[in-house]
This record gives C-alpha cells, structure tokens and sequence, in this order.
C-alpha cells in the first residue's frame, strides 16, 4: 500500500505554486546581476549529468531558469526549487535509472551567500556524495524553508543551522549523517513548524525530547530510524503545546511512551516498525482527535483487544500490519465512520471475507478508499455488496483462502485503481464487468483457479491499466491477429495461460514491457524477429517451458531471463552485459561455452545466475571463470562437457551450488575448489574423476548441506574429515572404486541428527526478482529413484555408499542419525551383524542393506519403522525369523532373498516341524499372543452348533407357515425361536472363549 | 540499476497460499488430504503442492510413471477425517493410516483403488460401517480395520476378496454374524474378537448375516 501521511504543510506548496504563476506572468522582472552571477557559480561547481540546468547560462533572465523563483517586484531571487521526487516503487529500473541519472551532484558553492532574500531552497532526492553540508548554509538568514532531505550529506550536522531563526521547515531526513550526541543546536530555531530529523542517530541524543518539546510552534515532528529507544529522561513534563503530527516510526521502542497519550491534540501518530510488546495499550481511546494511527509491524502479543478502536471516529488512517491480530475483525470496525484507508495486512484474521465487507459497508460505505486484508486467514466468497464502496481506489486481498467467482458488482467500483487478488481460490472467469474500470492501474489475479475464454473486448475500456498480473490460471486469450491493444501494458504475466501455439502478435505493440511472462502458453515455432527488436527492455523476461525453436544470437533482457524447456538450438546467445539471471536449461543448445563466457567484448558481467543445464554443450569447460565473480550458482549438468576441471573455478568466491553432473569431466578435482565457502551444494555426479575424496572438502566447505559424487571413479577411503559437515544433510558416495570402513564418525554429522521444523517451504531459496523466489534443486538419488528436490531441501537427509568396497562392519553409530531418512550401504563388502539401533531411525523411508556379507537376524527393532516403504536386505547371509510390522510385511519377497530368512512374506516355514505359519497375525496385533486356536475344536463346536440348528429349524419354518397354519402356535413360536437361537448363540461364543 | 543486493540467500518459512499449481491430480487428492488432516508433529511438511507431481513429497511413493503406489503415515499423531478424495489416488497399492486418531467414516470410494494390496486403518477412530465396495478391490491382500469404533456388520461382498490374506476387524462394534466363505475360512477368530455384538459365524439359510445389528 502506498504510504499515506498526514501533512500540514500542503500549503507550502500551494503557496510556491502561487508564486509561479505570478512569475511567469510577469517575466519582464529581471533578476539581479549578481545574483545571476551567483546562481552560474553556484551552477559550475555542480555536476548534472542530465542537463537539467541547460536553461541556466550566461545573458539569460535567471528568473527564468528551471527551479528559480524571483520576487516579482523586487527581482530578488527566492526560491530555489532543486530537489526529485522519487519514482514510486513498482517504477522500472528504466525509470529508476532515469530518476538516479538526474541527480545533481558535486559541491554547493559558497556563492549562495549572494542571494540575500532567498527564503526558500530545496535541493533533496540530490546526490552530493558523501560531503558535510557547508557552513554557509548557516548564514542564509532569510531561509523559512531548507530541505536537504536524501541528499547523501555525511558528517556532522553543522550546528550553525540553529542560527536560522526564521526557519519554519527544517527536513534534513535520510541522509548519513554521524551519531548526533545533542540537539541542543534546535533550539534556536523559535519559528520551525516542521523537523524531519529521520535517520540521524538519536541513540545518544537524550536531549531530543527536552529540546523539541520546547519549540514553540512545531506542528510536525518526523524522528523516523533514529534509534530512539525507551531510555528518556522521565523527569521531563511533554507538553508539545501545538504538535499534530509525531513521526516515530522505525525505531526502537520497545513500549509506547506514555507521554504520547497525554497530547491529546495529536492528529497523526506513525510508530510503526518498532519493537512495541505486549498488548496494544488502551491509551489510545482518549485521543479522539486522531486522523492518522499506524501501529504496523510491532510484536504486539496477540491477546491485544481492538475494544480501544471505538472512540476514534475521526480515524481516516489505520495501520495494523503484521500485528498478530487473530480470528474475528469485523467487530472491531464498528465506530470508525471516518475511515479513509485500512491496512491490516499480514495477521491472522480468521473469518469470512463478507462479514469484514458487511461491518465496512456500516461504517464507512463512502469514505473508504483503501483497504487492504492481503495475508490474512479470510475465506468464503466476496460479497456483491463489494460494488457499493463507490470511493475504493485500492483494494488487496491477495494471500487468502477466498473462494468462488469475482462478483459482477466489483464493475461499479469506478474509481478502483489497484486491485490485488492473487493467490486465493478464487474460480469461474474474469467477469465482464471488471473490464468497465477506466482507472484501474494495476490487475494482480493470478495464482487463482480463474478458468475460461478472455476477448479482447475484456480490455477494451481497461486503457490505464499499466500491470496486468495473471499467471497460473487457466484462462485463454486468444486475440485475433490483427487486434492492436488499446492499452500500453509495463507489465504482464500471463504464465500458465493458452496463448499459443501462436506467438502473441499484440505484443508488437507494446512499448513499455519491462516484465513479462508467457511460460507455459503452449506457444510454438520462432520468436518473430520484431520480438527481439522491440525497443523495450526487459528487466524480467520469461519464455520458459514452450514449444519454441531457432537460434537466438542476443539476449536483450536485463536482470532476469529464462528460456529453459524449449527447443532452441545453436550456439549460446550472447548476453547482455548487465543479465543477472540466466535460465536456458532443457533446450538444445550446442558448441562450447568459451565463446559465450570468455569473448572480452561480449562476455557477460554481472551473472548471478547461470543455468544451461540439459542442453548439448561440448568441448571443456574454459577457465575464465575470474570474469564472474559475482556468480552463485552454476549449473552445466547434463551436458557434453569434457576435460578436466578448470583453476579458475576457483575464483566463484560467492558461488552456493555448483553443478556439473553428468559430463565427461575426467581428473583430479583442483584443490583450489576449496576457495568455494559458501557452497550450499556440490554435485559432480556421474563424470570419471578419479582420485580420492578430497579431505579439505571437510576442512573449508563448512556450508554444504549435499555432497553428491555419485558415479565416479574416486578411490581410496572416505576421509574422517567429512564427518566435520555438520551442514551436511546428504552425502552420495555411491558407485565410486571407495574401500576401507565406513567411518564411525559419521554420527557426528549433526544435521542429519536434529530435528528441524520449517513452515513449508523449507527450500533455499534465492530471490529472483521481487516477489519472486527461486529455491536451488539438487537431482538426488533416494528411495531407489532420481529426483529433483527443491522446495523441500531443508528436510532431506541421507546417505549413499552403494556400490563401492566397503568393508567391515556398519557403525552401530549410524543409528545416532534420527532424522536420516534415507540409508543405502547395498552392494558393499559389509560383514558382521545388522546393527538393533538402525531401527531407532524412526523417520527412515528407504533402507538398502542389499548385496554385502551380513550375517545375524533382522533386527526386531525393525518392526517400529512406521515410514519404511523401500527396503531391501537380499542377498546377504541373513538368518532367522522375518520380524513382523506392518510395513516389513508389506515388502514383496525380492526385499528378502538370497539369505536364509523364514516367515512372511517369504514362503519358507520357520518351524521345523511343519506347523502352518500364522500369516493372519501380521503386524495388526503386535504384541498380542499368537492365536492358539485349534481347528479341531472350531469343527467340533460348528458341528454341534449345526446339529443343533437342525432340531431348531422347523421352527423358522413354523415361523415363516405361521399365518397359513398355525395362527395358534405363533405365539409360543416366536417365544421358543427366541429363546434357542440366543441360547445357540451364548453356547457358541462361551466356547469360542476356550 | 539492478538491485543485486537481491541474490541474498534467505530462509524461506513462509506458508505458500496458492494451493492451484499442480496440475497433478494426485498431488490434488493428496493436497486435499492435507488440508484435513492436522498434523501437529509436521510429518506432512513436505508435501508442497507447487512441485510438479508429489514423488518427492516424503511419505509418498511412487513408480517409475510417477504415479503414486504408497502411502506411509502409520503412526504419525495425525487426526482428521479422510475424504472421497483418495480414490484419486488410482494406482494405490499401500495406503497406510495405522495408529492415527483420524475419525468419522471410511470413504466408500476407496473401493475404486483397484490396484490397493493394503489397507491398514486399525487404530484410528473410525466409525460407521465397512464400505460394501471394498469388495471391488481384487487385489487387496492386508485388510486390518481393528481398533476403531465400525458398527455394521461384515460386507458379505468382501467373501469375494480371493487374494486376502489377513483380515482384521477385531475391536470395533460390529454386528452380525462372520462370514465363512472364501478367505474367510482361514481367518482365526482373533481377527473378530471384542465386537460385543458379533454373533459367530454365518449359518447360511439359517440365520440372517445382519442378525442382531
């Protein structure tokens, strides 16, 4: 939500529009000589890389120069209007760039001083690069008004500024300045209304209460990021005589002062982003004056009440972010009839979305014009009642569990200018109605389960809409090939979307993309060449996962690019030198990579992110991998990569996961890896290196959470330095030439022992863009199958030593792993007994003891490994009975054979005498005594139940011919028919208790 | 200028809301499947509904098709109820649920598994009666529905289950009579036990099967 403040100095502004007005009308006033020479001094020792002062030159009326504002009568220059505004935050990087290009920078001449009358200078949003504000700035006595704010000012803040005494506003906020230890200069400033003082450090500066407290006519007070803590002196009495406005947001508070509650003529209060505990204080009850109250992101306990909520019906402004608020809400609305904008984003509201709408709808129908309930609990579905909130200009809700269709009434919402519904349940189709908002800006739908045909009529009247956010539904859009969109759209996503097989035509039109996204659009056959040539310039560009084909000679995109999963061929494209990420894995390209990444001229130079997996790439791997240091993942797998490992892999200082698994990598791997700290994942899976497992593996690469040298041809014994990983959540050593032991240390490998808990996603994740998250895979071999774990990588444990020649014993120590899930020794030279504690591994699902020289039972304790469904023991020299578990049961014989094993599931009796083993206890009655029942003794009693039955059964036939013959009898026969069959009954279950 | 500032490794503990993205049927069931089941000890932490298919959720099994074969949540303190759901589920071979506190009916739809070898719900709080479909699967081998609170009596269908090898509905409160017939033959009287109001078994023509329920 943008951030909505309360100021009382928009009359500053309507003033200096006055007087440009009045300027312009009466340009025959011509400014003062020196003056003009002033202002061109003060001109040359400024740097302006745009040419914004190109109207400021010798022979000019500089009362006509940009930003110059002269007194009409006197031709005294008074007012220099020099300072940006910022780009709002969903600005592009092109319109970020444009913004920091037009910064002034340099040094402030001295010459100011010539301009005696100025009472006006604002030069924020500049860049004067780390220089101290000059002194001078302390002797422009007539300033009422200095805005030095986001200048990059450093050092100290020149205590001369206290002499100013006409100074109303005074912003000299977010810049760098040192820990200021007083204050105490303020004070000279009698006149200030205003002080924004946000980002100096305060920490030290007890005085700042005392000092600002006493300034007589300050109405508006921003200490925002000023490390102000709870440590005032408590002696002070604050009385703020006129304050209306008190800015102490992003601090450190860690209550609420409670001199706060006591000034009651308080208008706006901002304290987010502090560290307030505890329940939100009732104080703010009496403070009935309050238009503007934000008490966002504090860690307010969640027992905190809203009943102190019902006196402010002046509230225009309420921010409750990420608060902890639970369960109901609407309740707490009640009284705030003057409610303009409400964000209580990010809790844990529990209820239906309507009863929020219906108690909104009560109080503030026409006032309301921001809301925001993103990442809450609500569910149900939206109201009709939606469309009567005729002043809504922004409305999120994304992040829910809301259900059902977007209601046909959200087309009254005429003045809705941001409409944010992603990631709820949201089904049906985009309705008609949500295409007759003119002033809608921005349209985030997607992660619904919207579904249906899209016309291009739908946009039809959406000509303002800049940010149309669609992806994953399931929604077609199938325009005709000659439409021209009436809109320029910035950003769309319609990923997931059936757009092809067509590449989209419209697009040609569009200007200003800097995002787009058309994965998985089912689209086919070259990317038009106009695509490539459009002058836009994308920031996030992804094409990813559909039919597309051709060669690409260049890369355009800035920042993020992703053509994984299509069929393109040829040599790599060359990059644009400023790409971050780079996706092309799953294609078809083909060559070698030294052209892509080592051509001085064309290399890229500020890769993060480079993945080409699954493609046809051959030759070496060329070394000149000193260009990308800014590198942190690396993905070549799958590829035809030959040759050994190059050195200046060596210099990815930065690089988490390296990935260079099935190539044909042959030698040593280069010690010089061991530079490589920050590797997450290392997977040199399946090549010929050969060797021995590099000990200094587990003496530098401190981080890795999977080692995975699976498939090569390393040899000699498993370093005892890898048990030192305590990172190390899967290690794969398996189809290697390794002997020797299997180290008991292992038990030493931590991660592998400690239960962790993630919310999910327990991934690592890497942001790709905003909002955006990539989370790093490792293909790993478990449960005897090959899979790509990404989102889940924190929680995967295992190991893998199969295939190699292992021997001795297994290490009693493994069975110190709690959370492995995953074991496989198979294929070893392992001798001696099954350890009992490997059935301690209650989270095991996969263990492959196959193909060693094991001897001794199954371990009984096997029976509690509730979440074991892959096990395999064959082939060893097992002996004894199978134990009985539900699961161990449920593996087929083959998970057993080739031992001298005897019960279920295999055929083989366990009793030498013959006795029919008893297959119906499995593993349901554990415990229980095995039935001893004898079936010559069930015969006997059916026998007898049956003779008996016999002599009873006229009876039923007594029963059934009663109504014919024996209306009589009936009675009497229903009695005894009664009365035998509950005998029968009793006789029988008295002896099936035997 | 690109913020790179964003290649940050950071943590990710965050609940994903979207529960739409997969696109896999089964991963659906058993998303659906997670959202009732509540599972304090988080052994469901990985089943991210966002992968493309759920193989590598933990619990799951599947086959070289990635078509779901087992599932293995014996024991794992869930409660909940199941839902019809499951029969999505329709390569199934091992469905799992022993020792749970997962309660109200046994969806009738799980008789669609056709392929299902196991079924093991003892322990559990499962009422009503034994679906009649269970009949349908053939394949079934391992039966044990014991320790739940069933009412009913035997399916006599389920005397059509050649391949059942173990059937166990003892502890629960079934009616009835036992049948005798097909498999039923060889099951000891064990896998009945403590259904107060069981009446031994069958004795066609003779008794009512439902007799006393």
């Amino acid at each position: 939500m943008r951030a909505v403040t309360i100021s009382l100095f928009g009359f500053l502004l309507v003033i200096a529009a006055t007087i440009i007005s009045f300027c312009d009308g009466n340009s025959n006033v011509l400014c003062i000589e020196s003056e003009r020479q002033a202002l061109l001094k003060f001109k040359q020792h400024l740097i302006d890389r745009s040419n914004r002062l190109s109207s400021w030159v010798e022979g000019e009326d500089c009362c006509e120069c940009l930003g110059v504002l002269c007194n009409n009568l006197t031709g005294h220059v008074k007012m220099l209007h020099l300072g940006l505004s910022s780009p709002y935050e969903d600005a592009s990087y092109a319109e970020w760039d444009a913004y920091v290009g037009s910064k002034l920078g340099g040094e402030i001449n001295p010459s100011l001083i010539e301009l005696k009358h100025l009472s006006f200078l604002d030069l924020s949003n500049n860049d004067f690069g780390g220089l101290a504000i000059p002194e001078f700035i302390g002797s422009l006595k007539s300033l009422t008004y200095l805005n030095l704010s986001s200048t990059n000012f450093q050092t100290a803040i020149p205590y001369n500024l206290g002499n100013l005494s006409k100074l109303h506003y005074l912003d000299l906020g977010h810049n760098s300045f040192f820990e200021a230890k007083t204050l105490q200069w303020v004070s000279g400033l009698s006149s200030l209304q205003y002080l924004d003082l946000s980002d100096v450090d305060l920490s030290t500066a007890t005085d700042w209460l005392q000092v600002t407290n006493k300034l007589p006519s300050l109405v508006e007070l921003h200490l925002s990021d000023c490390y102000l803590n709870n440590n005032d002196p408590s002696s002070i009495t604050v009385n703020y005589t006129s304050l209306a406005v008190l800015d102490l947001s992003s601090n450190m508070l860690s209550s609420i002062p409670t001199w706060i509650f006591s000034l009651r003529s308080l208008v706006s209060i901002d304290l987010n982003s502090n560290a307030v505990e505890g329940v939100i204080p009732n104080g703010f009850q009496n403070m009935s004056s309050l238009k503007f109250l934000d008490l966002s992101w504090n860690s307010f306990s969640p027992s905190s009440t809203l009943s102190w909520l019902s006196n402010l019906n002046q509230l225009q402004f309420l921010g409750l972010v990420y608060v902890g608020l639970k369960g109901n809400f609407s309740s707490a609305i009640g009284n705030l009839s003057s409610l303009t904008h409400l964000d209580v984003s990010r809790n844990g509201i529990d209820q239906e979305v309507s009863e929020i709408i219906e108690s909104l709808s009560r109080c503030c129908l026409d006032g309301l014009e921001s809301l925001n309930i993103a990442s809450n609990k609500l569910s149900g579905h939206l109201p009709d009642q939606l469309g009567q909130f005729k002043n809504l200009a922004y409305l999120s809700l994304s992040g829910n569990s809301i259900s059902g269709p977007i209601p046909f009434s959200i087309g009254k919402l005429s003045s809705l200018k941001f409409l944010y519904v992603a990631k709820n349940r949201l089904n049906a189709t985009l309705p008609q109605s949500l295409g007759q908002l003119g002033n809608l800006e921005h349209l985030d739908v997607s992660n619904n389960m919207l579904e249906g045909n899209i016309s291009e009529m739908f946009f039809s009247n959406l000509l303002r809409l800049t940010v149309f956010r669609a992806s994953n539904n399931m929604l077609t859009f199938k325009p005709n090939p000659s439409w021209i969109p009436p809109f320029q759209w910035k950003s769309i996503g319609l990923g997931n979307w059936r757009l092809g097989p067509q590449f989209p035509q419209w697009l040609q039109c569009q200007r200003n993309m800097w995002w787009l996204d058309i994965s998985h659009t089912g689209i086919s056959g070259v990317i038009p060449t106009w695509f490539w040539n459009l002058s836009t310039s994308f920031e996030y560009l992804n094409l990813s996962h559909n039919q597309l084909v051709g060669e690409i000679s260049y890369l355009p995109g800035s920042y993020v690019t992703d053509l994984s999963y299509n069929l393109f061929t040829g040599p790599l494209p060359r990059a644009s030198s400023d790409l971050n990420f780079l996706f092309l894995s799953k294609n078809l390209f083909s060559g070698s990579l030294s052209n892509f990444l080592c051509n001085s001229s064309t290399k890229p130079e500020a890769l993060g992110f480079l993945d080409i997996e699954s493609n046809l790439l051959s030759g070496e791997i060329p070394d000149c991998w000193e260009n990308q240091r800014m590198l942190e993942v690396l993905n070549l797998g799958n590829n035809s990569l030959t040759g050994k490992m190059p050195r200046s892999l060596g210099s990815l200082r930065n690089i988490i996961s390296l990935n260079l698994r099935k190539n044909n990598l042959f030698g040593e791997v280069p010690s010089i890896l061991q530079h490589l700290a920050n590797l997450l994942i290392l997977d040199l899976s399946e090549n010929q290196l050969t060797g021995s497992i590099p000990a200094w593996i587990g003496d530098k690469l401190l981080s890795l959470v999977v080692l995975n040298l699976r498939s090569n041809k390393f040899q000699a014994y498993i370093p005892d330095q890898i048990c030192a990983l305590n990172s190390l959540q899967f290690l794969d050593l398996g189809y290697n030439n390794i002997s020797g032991a299997i180290p008991k240390c292992f038990c030493n490998l931590s991660a592998m022992a400690t239960i962790r808990h993630y919310g999910f996603l327990a991934g690592f994740g890497v942001a790709v863009g905003p909002g955006n998250i990539f989370y790093l895979g490792a293909l790993l071999v478990m449960r005897g199958r090959e899979d790509e774990y990404s989102t889940t990588l924190r929680l995967v444990t295992g190991i893998d030593l199969s295939v190699n020649s292992l021997t001795g014993e297994i290490p009693k120590e493994l069975g110190n792993l709690k959370e492995l899930r995953s074991l496989n020794l198979s294929g070893n030279l392992l001798t001696g007994q099954i350890p009992e504690n490997i059935g301690n591994l209650e989270v095991l699902e996969s263990l492959d003891l196959s193909t060693n020289r094991l001897h001794g039972e199954i371990p009984s304790s096997f029976s509690n490994l509730n979440f074991l469904n892959h096990f395999n023991v064959s082939y060893n020299n097992l002996t004894g009975k199978i134990p009985l578990g539900t699961q161990l049961q449920s593996f087929d014989k083959f998970s057993y054979i080739g031992n001298l094993l005897c019960g279920p599931p295999i055929t083989k009796n366990c009793s030498s005498d013959g006795e029919t083993p008893d297959v119906t206890n499995g593993g349901s009655s554990e415990g229980r005594h095995r039935s001893k029942v004898n079936w010559l003794y069930v015969s006997m009693v059916a026998g007898f139940v049956m003779g008996f039955w016999g002599v009873v059964a006229p009876l039923f036939f007594i029963r059934s011919w009663r109504f014919a013959y024996y209306k009589k009898l009936d009675h009497i026969g229903d009695k005894l028919y009664v009365f035998w069959a509950t005998i029968g009954i009793r006789i029988w279950k008295w002896y099936s208790m035997l | 200028m690109a913020p790179l500032s964003l290649f940050s490794l950071f943590p990710c503990f965050f609940l994903l809301l979207s529960p739409a993205i997969s696109t896999n049927s089964e991963g659906n069931a058993l998303h659906a499947l997670r959202r009732r089941l509540s599972d304090p000890t988080n052994v469901l932490q990985s089943w991210d509904p966002t992968l493309v298919n759920p193989c590598t959720w933990f619990h799951v099994t599947c086959d070289s098709n990635n078509h779901v074969i087992r599932l293995d949540l014996g024991n794992s303190n869930m409660s909940g109820t199941l839902g019809p759901e499951l029969s999505q589920l329709q390569h199934l071979q091992y469905l799992e649920l022993y020792k749970n506190d997962i309660r109200g009916k046994i969806p009738k739809e799980l008789g669609n598994l056709k392929d299902l070898v196991s079924l093991d719900m003892y322990g559990n709080r499962f009422e009503g009666e034994i679906p009649k479909s269970f009949a349908k699967l053939k394949s079934l081998r391992f039966l044990r529905l014991n320790n739940n609170k069933l009412t009913g009596s035997i399916p006599r269908e389920l005397t059509t289950l050649s391949n059942l090898k173990i059937f166990d509905v003892s502890n629960n409160d079934l009616c009835g009579t036992i049948p005798v017939d097909g498999p039923f033959a060889m099951f000891s009287i064990q896998s009945f036990e403590n259904n107060k109001r069981l009446n031994g078994p069958e004795l066609k023509g003779l008794v009512p099967y439902d007799f006393g329920c």
